[in-house]
């Protein structure tokens, strides 16, 4: 599902470069659930917004879905975003002048589902994510757990077959933070291929598959 | 100094601020200005609120104003319990001052003794007149204004006492009248009426004077009136067939004299109000948007110890500091703007020329400017002081969107009255151009006309003033550059008053005549309708057949025919001057020409044209075609009349495009005032929408990252922000409607050919809005447009 190779990002910094990734080579297929750790500075959001497809400043192959996104346009690497990547963020982001239905609604929007299927897209997924009595509610109403339980909620909605996920428990308390936790090992137990960055182990345990990185390599 | 330097250190907001308000105050403070000098002050009469102006109406006739006559005033005088110092005054006379190089044309009025004694006025250098001098047979004696004194006497004392030659006779100035008097009619001489006007019992009933009285301490304005009403049945039974449904009523004086302006200027200077509203709204605006994008620094600094009270004080200094140098710039702006007013605004506004920008006026630009700094400061406060927690401050989130509403909110204000004043200015500038496309019924090319007054003492027999005329005529008629030239009682477009002519059409029913209305008799030589190009549409022209001892012939205007006849084809109908039972001969149609608009491009009369020979009324001007430009048959006409008469003057030179021009002054004036305010109130909306969606943007940049990483391309980001700036403008276009369907009832009086709220109108200024908005959105949209989403998410 997702292959990279010698992927390297570099930033200038004066007269030379400093590196954040260097040669990473990685493999997800389809139905993983790999979790990325590594300490601060490691690069993991760098990987992670990369294979996301929000930066575009890097070198090496990137296949995604069969896809080469190295050799892909701008337009053509935001079409294969929307088919295929749901984003979660760690501060959940969602946009505050918007309900939570609202809020769901974003990105099936953005890939011009039609008004009526995306009413009943949005029914379906406030319903199994057990959130319809928040439906009508503003972001600031919600506690952190119900903020990102709407985050991961927008990432599923436009059925994405790779959930890009960065800290996403990382401001949430640790019961909120087991229950986001096994709705990941859910959703993938139902065959989305989720890429989580965590700097929480127990988190970590979650995927079955753990990738360390530090000062941009990937440890072995 | 610590102020100067955080303003200079981002001086992208201040400077913003600056125009705004500069731009603002300028046209708040020319037109308070304006307002001020010429409907505020108080006019130099003492206690103006019990001065009132007298005159008559005859609503069966549907005439709305008509002069007092002798006998009225006469009757009033003696009578009146209310009233006392009943005057009047006969008002647009013309006399020439003959002994200076040139003979001098001036505006000259005529007043009873009363007339000062009412006003309590005294004369800056001299005295005004005395009992004596009102008497028949009382010395001749002359008061001049203080700009006849300035223009023509080289501002001497010396003058007082000595004789100026009035058309062949010596009058002794006896005064100079104070520079604030421009009372009646902004005359430049004044001349006691008594000794001079003696008419024969017939002409006691002439409508030609305008009455003034104060009213006695104690009576009210309702008393006053009531009285009138019994002394007008008095009158009306004292000789009914020359007062039959004849009213007199009262009108303060000084509401009389503003007339149409007062309304006019105070709906201009709510408009200039609502410029410095948005002028305000948009500081506001801009100093929101700056408290809010220092808020996390604001709250570390509170959070360091810092007191509310010292924050406040730098805001409020910031604050102080752009409105002091808006307030300076808004200044030199007022001054350019009055300048303009005067040197451009129309002679109809009472008191122009004495406005000017003062102290008063820079106070109140002052005022203003802390006001709003002070409103400024206070929005600002509450964005960075309020009551939450640390916690909360440091918490971009919900104060953020609070911000943004609120900044929506005063954006949307501002683009309502935009809206607004587009409205105004819209219809103004459709009744600007409807009056403008009128068909005057002369031609605008090619035709010169002037004023030649008759020194009195020379032309005293109407055979002389014929005979000046039919010369003049003549001589111009064979001088080179002249294709044809002829002489009138009146020109058009001269006066909104003229000659009222009362008529009875031949095969009239007494009850049918009653309601005819008054017809506009023109008394002209021939050559007068072909030197102006009035076309002739049946018929003939006036030649030299109709001499006075000729049939007695008329030409009437088309709207006089249809009138009467319902066609063209009157030729051979007979009219007659006054009612059924007059004795006056009856006069044939021989021709019919186009209708003129004589008394304003707006008033439509029923013309009636008189050979000169045939009638009571001698020329006054005349008028020439010219074969090249106007302008250089001038020369021509002022050497024939000197070689004539050198004692004639020949004044107010005018082409006949200049005689249309003048009238479009006001409306035109009108229309570039509003126009102007709702351009700056336009560009002050799009500079305030840029700045609230710059300011959305730069707070949503996270949210556009997001946005992005869930799908979005760069062209809903774009439409995000233009939707934005269109919900507010599409709410504020609605808003702005409403109000302007309300408001602009206002303008009514000002409007011709227009509707108050027409849906075009409307629509039109909406669509203009709305685009302002998109405009005022795009360099916003476009930088959300291009976020990189790496930027935006940053922090993540």
């Amino acid at each position: 599902m997702i292959l990279t190779s010698k992927l390297t990002k570099s930033v200038p910094a004066g007269p030379s470069r400093v590196w954040l990734l260097r040669d990473i080579s990685l493999t997800v297929d389809e139905g993983d659930f790999v979790s990325i750790t590594g300490p601060s500075g490691a690069g993991k959001s760098t990987l992670l917004h990369i294979l996301g497809m929000h930066d575009a400043d890097w070198e090496g192959e990137y296949t995604l879905d069969g896809n080469a996104v190295h050799k892909l346009s701008t337009k053509q690497r935001a079409d294969l975003q929307r088919r295929t990547i749901g984003f979660v963020f760690q501060s959940y982001h969602l946009i505050d002048d918007l309900t939570v239905a609202e809020n769901l609604d974003v990105p099936l929007r953005y890939r011009d589902v039609p008004k009526s299927e995306r009413q009943s897209l949005v029914a379906d997924v406030l319903d199994r994510f057990r959130i319809v009595g928040k439906k009508d509610l503003y972001p600031s109403q919600l506690s952190g757990g119900q903020q990102q339980l709407v985050g991961v909620a927008r990432a599923v909605i436009a059925s994405p077959r790779v959930i890009l996920a960065d800290e996403p428990t990382g401001n949430l308390h640790s019961d909120q933070a087991r229950e986001i936790m096994s709705l990941f090992r859910e959703l993938n137990r139902g065959g989305t291929t989720i890429v989580q960055v965590t700097h929480s182990e127990e988190n970590a345990a979650y995927g079955n598959r753990v990738v360390k990185l530090r000062d941009g390599w990937m440890i072995p | 100094m610590r102020t100067i330097q955080r303003l200079l250190r981002q001086p992208a907001a201040p400077l913003l601020a600056i125009v705004t308000l500069a731009l603002g105050l300028g046209i708040s403070t020319a037109l308070f200005t304006v307002t001020r000098d010429v409907v505020l002050r108080p006019f130099p009469f003492r206690e103006q609120e019990r001065i009132v102006a007298i005159w008559s109406n005859i609503p069966e006739q549907s005439v709305p104003h008509l002069e007092l006559t002798l006998a009225d005033y006469d009757t009033i005088s003696a009578k009146s319990k209310t009233l006392e110092h009943v005057s009047v005054f006969s008002a647009a006379n013309f006399a020439v001052i003959a002994n200076m190089p040139q003979p001098v044309n001036v505006k000259a009025n005529f007043v009873t003794k009363s007339f000062y004694p009412l006003l309590d006025v005294r004369a800056l250098h001299g005295r005004v007149f005395s009992e004596a001098e009102h008497k028949p047979g009382g010395p001749p004696v002359a008061l001049i204004s203080h700009r006849l004194w300035t223009s023509l006497f080289g501002a001497k004392k010396e003058i007082v006492g000595k004789p100026i030659d009035l058309e062949g006779d010596k009058f002794t100035v006896v005064g100079v009248l104070p520079p604030e008097l421009n009372f009646p009619s902004d005359a430049d001489l004044i001349l006691p009426l008594e000794p001079s006007y003696n008419p024969p019992p017939e002409a006691r009933h002439n409508s030609v004077l305008e009455g003034v009285a104060r009213m006695k301490p104690g009576v009210t304005f309702e008393q006053a009136q009531a009285e009138l009403n019994v002394l007008a049945d008095q009158i009306e039974r004292a000789w009914p067939d020359q007062y039959k449904g004849t009213e007199k009523h009262a009108l303060l004086l000084v509401d009389e004299i503003l007339g149409t302006t007062r309304p006019a200027m105070t709906t201009l200077f709510v408009m200039a109000l609502l410029v410095l509203a948005i002028a305000t709204l948009n500081a506001a605006g801009i100093f929101i948007a700056r408290a809010v994008a220092r808020q996390r620094d604001t709250a570390i600094r509170l959070a360091l110890g810092a007191t509310r009270g010292a924050l406040l004080r730098e805001v409020l200094a910031e604050t102080m500091a752009v409105a002091m140098v808006a307030t300076v710039i808004g200044f030199v702006l007022a001054k350019l703007a009055v300048a303009l007013l005067v040197r451009v605004g129309p002679s109809s506004i009472p008191r122009l020329q004495q406005v000017s920008v003062s102290l008063g006026t820079y106070a109140f630009a002052a005022a203003m400017a802390i006001i709003v700094a002070i409103v400024c400061a206070l929005f600002a406060s509450i964005r960075t002081g309020g009551s939450e927690s640390l916690r909360d401050r440091l918490d971009r989130g919900n104060a953020a969107l609070r911000s943004r509403r609120l900044l929506s909110i005063v954006a949307g204000v501002q683009l309502g009255v935009a809206f607004v004043l587009l409205v105004g200015a819209a219809l103004m500038i459709r009744s600007f151009l409807t009056i403008a496309h009128i068909d005057a019924g002369f031609s605008r090319e090619h035709v010169l006309t002037a004023h030649l007054p008759l020194p009195g003492a020379a032309y005293g027999e109407a055979a002389k003033r014929r005979q000046f005329f039919t010369n003049v005529v003549e001589r111009m008629r064979s001088s080179p550059g002249i294709a044809t030239a002829g002489a009138t009682l009146i020109r058009p477009l001269e006066l909104e008053l003229g000659w009222d002519w009362t008529h009875t059409v031949e095969g009239q029913e007494a009850a049918a005549q009653k309601s005819n209305p008054l017809g506009n008799l023109v008394s002209v030589t021939p050559g007068y309708l072909e030197a102006m190009g009035i076309p002739l549409l049946r018929g003939r022209l006036f030649d030299s057949r109709d001499h006075d001892k000729a049939d007695k012939v008329t030409i009437v205007g088309r709207a006089f025919a249809l009138r009467y006849f319902g066609t063209v084809d009157v030729i051979g109908k007979r009219v007659k001057a006054g009612k059924l039972d007059s004795k006056q001969p009856w006069l044939k149609i021989v021709g019919v020409v186009g209708d003129v608009r004589y008394r304003g491009l707006t008033t439509e009369k029923l013309d009636v044209y008189h050979p000169y020979l045939q009638s009571g009324w001698t020329p006054q001007y005349v008028a020439l075609r010219t074969t090249g430009t106007p302008a250089a048959a001038e020369a021509t006409l002022r050497a024939v009349v000197r070689e004539l008469d050198p004692n004639v003057p020949v004044s107010s030179v005018r082409s006949s495009a200049e005689l249309i021009d003048a009238k479009l002054a006001q409306p035109r004036l009108s229309a570039w005032v509003l126009g102007t305010f709702a351009a700056v109130a336009l560009l002050l909306s799009i500079i305030g929408v840029y700045a609230v969606l710059s300011y959305a943007v730069r707070n949503r940049t996270t949210e556009m990252g997001v946005r992005l990483a869930l799908g979005a391309r760069s062209g809903d980001l774009l439409r995000l922000v233009v939707r934005h700036a269109l919900l507010v403008s599409i709410t504020a276009t609605t808003c702005g409607a409403l109000a302007a369907i309300f408001l602009t009832r206002f303008l009514g009086s000002f409007l011709y050919g227009v509707s108050r709220a027409e849906p075009i109108t409307l629509a039109l200024a909406g669509m203009i809005v709305i685009l302002a908005a998109i405009l005022g959105s795009a360099v916003p949209a476009w930088s959300a447009a291009r976020t990189d989403p790496m930027v935006a998410l940053r922090d993540e």
